[in-house]
């Protein structure tokens, strides 16, 4: 259980991280926590030569309410975005999400960042950043792009950073008006790596119909998945009972393809999807507004 | 563990089989072959690392063995990897069916035992990294056999690696299948 040997840089500017990594592009791991990082090392199924450490990068740090939006520093941790009361107004759904992620202890660590790169198809954040339509900043030392959430993940553990492009910064749009959100996982023990999770979003138009529906489930494929086809069957329609039973059964049967393991079939999880799906796009219709569900 | 797929080529069975046979269009459709050599009649060995995404695992040694073969039908595999991180052995039983002129169904099955730290800490990852490598290689075979280098390819495989073609590259699926099987983590 200990790592193969690597060499450990700790910047203190983001200039001097941008600039190792770019020395180091293929061969470096930035360290944003290393809840999943430092695990994979020990049993030296990552072997990266080199380890540069973003915590003395404070300028990565914070959360901060813009004309725009919310924007949060990569390298916040899980608990401060937990805690916030400014994510709590401007991002009730990331809010809402934070107590799922793990334990209070790994999230005393682990860093939103952290987690959005590494790419894990379990991790809750990616899916909800899809949900919120969030953007991502990206760093390197030639210069910065920022990369909408559904452009970042491209495979499992795969996204769109280059190998010296530092994730920084995420923004998330302000909340919509007349828009419900809700977020609901199944996992054997609180804490455990769940077997299906939904993240969701509902807007509703001034008669109650849908404007629009967003879903994003966790454990059900390479990354987050997004359940197009249930926006489309609710698109412009009245939330009714009815309707949200066929949306589900829409996402449990079309959306996603999800793998079998020894905790959970392909049938089970499909099971989940369309019971957490029911249960979240419910949930959101009735915080938008709507009565019907 | 068990798995199976099943994916469409856009071409002809007996085409389908020519290009499973070509090792120059193995070694491309492959990601992270370091070695594969005939060892014995329809006994192959290797060396393999692949990596998903920014984790590389350790490499593997891999030995597969062909047995009931049916061409351009069918054959079983006999499959064997060990690494450092871990070991899968079982087997494999692969399918070619006509769907038409111009596609041909691949399905192949695999019961495998796993064992070792990849399976003590990868479990949940098994099926999903399985996927993905399959489509991985099995999409890179299709697009040779559509894209208009397939027949040049052959015509090399003919000259130079002769003594392999037929042999060898019918593995690739055998190949996939302990890569799926072997790579996982956490």
């Amino acid at each position: 259980m200990k790592p193969a040997p690597f060499a450990y840089h700790r910047p203190g500017t983001v200039e001097e991280a941008l600039q190792l990594l770019a020395d180091h592009a293929g061969e470096a791991k930035p360290l944003a926590g290393g809840q999943s990082l430092i695990p994979t090392m020990n049993f030296r199924l990552s072997q990266p030569k080199v380890l540069i450490d973003l915590g003395k990068l404070d300028d990565l740090r914070g959360i901060e309410a813009g004309r725009s939006g919310l924007h949060i520093g990569a390298m916040t941790t899980h608990t401060d975005v937990e805690k916030s009361p400014v994510v709590a107004d401007l991002a009730p759904l990331l809010a809402e999400t934070m107590p799922f992620i793990a334990h209070s202890q790994i999230r005393n660590r682990g860093t939103i960042g952290g987690s959005l790169a590494h790419a894990d198809p379990a991790a809750e954040l990616p899916a909800v950043m899809l949900v919120l339509r969030a953007q991502f900043g990206l760093l390197s030392n030639r210069g910065h792009r920022r990369v909408a959430a559904t452009d970042f993940y491209t495979g499992l553990f795969t996204t769109a950073l280059e190998p010296h492009e530092l994730l920084a910064t995420i923004e998330i749009p302000r909340p919509q008006k007349r828009t419900g959100y809700a977020f609901a996982e199944i996992a054997r023990r609180h804490g455990d790596y769940a077997l299906v999770g939904v993240a969701g979003a509902v807007t509703l138009d001034r008669k109650g119909r849908c404007d629009a529906v967003r879903l994003a489930l966790l454990s059900v494929g390479d990354g987050p998945v997004t359940a197009a086809g249930a926006s489309r069957l609710m698109a412009g329609k009245e939330p009714t009972e009815g309707l949200i039973r066929e949306a589900a059964e829409v996402v449990a049967t079309r959306d996603i393809d999800p793998p079998s393991d020894i905790h959970a079939s392909v049938a089970y999880r499909r099971q989940l999807a369309r019971v957490l799906v029911a249960r979240v796009i419910g949930q959101a219709v009735r915080r938008a507004g709507g009565g019907a569900a | 563990m068990q798995m199976s797929s099943e994916f469409v080529f856009a071409g002809s069975r007996e085409k389908v089989w020519e290009m499973l046979h070509d090792p120059a269009i193995l070694a491309k459709a492959l990601p992270g072959t370091k070695r594969l050599e005939m060892v014995g009649e329809d006994d192959y060995a290797g060396e393999m690392q692949v990596s998903v995404g920014p984790v590389t695992a350790a490499s593997f040694a891999v030995t597969v063995k062909l047995t009931n073969k049916v061409p351009p039908e069918s054959f079983t595999m006999v499959v064997d990897g060990r690494g450092n991180a871990g070991y899968t052995a079982g087997e494999a039983h692969v399918k070619l069916t006509e769907q038409g002129p111009e596609a041909t169904l691949m399905e192949y099955s695999a019961d495998l035992d796993i064992g070792g730290r990849v399976a003590a800490v990868g479990q949940r990852l098994i099926d999903s990294v399985g996927k993905s490598l399959a489509k991985q290689g099995l999409e890179s075979i299709n697009r040779e056999l559509t894209g208009p280098v397939a027949g040049q390819a052959g015509g090399r495989a003919g000259s130079g690696l002769a003594a392999f073609r037929g042999k060898t590259a019918i593995t690739v699926v055998g190949v996939i299948i302990i890569l799926a099987a072997l790579f996982f983590f956490l």
